[in-house]
């Protein structure tokens, strides 16, 4: 959360930055989190803020 | 002033003819009449060099460092601010408080070496500083030079919260008023930056940090920044990655990471002395980076400022059932 914060304060879109708890027994949680996390992505668009970042 | 700098130097005297610890750490006259810089005494006779005043901007923590893994006793001269410093040396285990005697002064506020230093005429020789309350007096040997507290000090003295040592085996002087402004909001300037939208913001911190040299200078002197191998030089050091990668025009987004990584790794441990800012030789306002992260850690785990005593756990070094958590 401090990190998403501070993303923000400089410029970033926090919405980049995303952390979830996952178990190891919870491989159906895993596929849906990355499922929401790309559709967010890829509404947010390209990042050119970083995009020479090596 | 004058008592204060003979208590100090009466004391590391005395610790080092009692061979109590093998070097005193503190403030010796300047190559300037704006200055002063870190001097290390070993002998009884060195001790006559140290000096105190309202020159003394370094923060003297930091150099514990350098002797951490040997076995001598240092004593380590500092101001309130810097005392914060010690408190999260001690905390962290980067050095022994049984190795360690802390030289306390009390400090009214320190002057602006970019300020002042355009009013003191070249060459000029300081013969003594008085402190006559609302103004520091310069008296070199080209007149006196009158700098009046509410003008002339830094930044950071105005929003001062410890100006006497939070930490101390030996006081030099008697406590003197702080420097903060009365009612002055230390978030004031976070929340201006905050109040900015988006596009404002990026190029305000994209402006900043285009400057940046990657010198690693506020890495060098923060108190806080204490890992024998930083991060940023596991592969490469940082000023030649710079050169092999590209232009420094080129390296901003690198920049950023740069800052954005420091920024996070001094949570809970930036005590806000403001070295960083100070030594920065494109003048970026680092300190409005660490403050906005100490702003947070108080709105989001009651956190205070870092290093005002060594009972309060950083707030990302342990673990509540009421912390916000919504990641899980």
């Amino acid at each position: 959360m401090l990190f998403k914060q501070m993303m923000e304060y400089v410029g970033l879109e926090p919405d980049r930055l995303q952390i979830r708890w996952i178990s190891g027994s919870e491989g159906a949680k895993v596929g849906e989190v990355a499922r929401e996390m790309t559709e967010r992505i890829r509404a947010l668009g390209p990042n050119m803020k970083m995009r020479d970042v090596k | 002033m004058k008592a204060v700098i003979d208590n100090l130097r009466r004391e590391a005297v005395r610790l080092l003819a009692n061979d109590e610890v093998k070097m005193v750490i503190g403030y010796g006259e300047g190559t300037d009449a704006s200055r002063t810089t870190p001097y290390f005494a070993s002998t009884p006779e060195q001790s006559a060099a140290f000096t105190w005043g309202p020159l003394c901007a370094n923060n003297l923590a930091k150099h514990l460092l350098d002797y951490r893994y040997e076995d001598t006793r240092l004593a380590v001269v500092v101001k309130g601010c810097d005392s914060r410093g010690i408190n999260r040396l001690l905390q962290d285990l980067q050095f022994p408080r049984e190795r360690l005697v802390v030289l306390g002064v009390p400090c009214g506020g320190q002057l602006d070496r970019n300020l002042i230093a355009p009013e003191i005429p070249p060459g000029a020789r300081l013969q003594g500083i008085e402190d006559t309350g609302k103004v520091y007096v310069l008296v070199t040997d080209k007149g006196r030079l009158s700098f009046p507290k509410d003008r002339f000090l830094m930044p950071k003295c105005y929003l001062c919260e410890t100006n006497m040592p939070v930490v101390a085996d030996f006081m030099a002087g008697d406590p003197v008023p702080s420097p903060a402004r009365e009612g002055s909001d230390r978030t004031a300037e976070v929340n201006e930056i905050e109040a900015l939208d988006v596009a404002a913001r990026s190029s305000f911190w994209d402006n900043e940090f285009s400057r940046c040299l990657r010198c690693n200078a506020c890495r060098n002197v923060c108190p806080a920044c204490s890992c024998k191998e930083c991060v940023f030089e596991q592969a490469v050091p940082g000023w030649q990655q710079s050169g092999i990668i590209g232009s420094k025009a080129n390296s901003l987004p690198e920049n950023m990471v740069f800052h954005l990584v420091r920024m996070f790794h001094v949570i809970g441990r930036c005590v806000d002395c403001g070295e960083c800012e100070r030594v920065c030789p494109v003048d970026i306002p680092l300190r409005l980076l660490y403050r906005k992260t100490l702003k947070d850690a108080h709105i989001l785990y009651g956190a205070g400022t870092p290093g005002m005593s060594t009972e309060v756990q950083s707030p990302l070094s342990e673990f509540s059932p009421e912390d916000p958590e919504e990641f899980m």
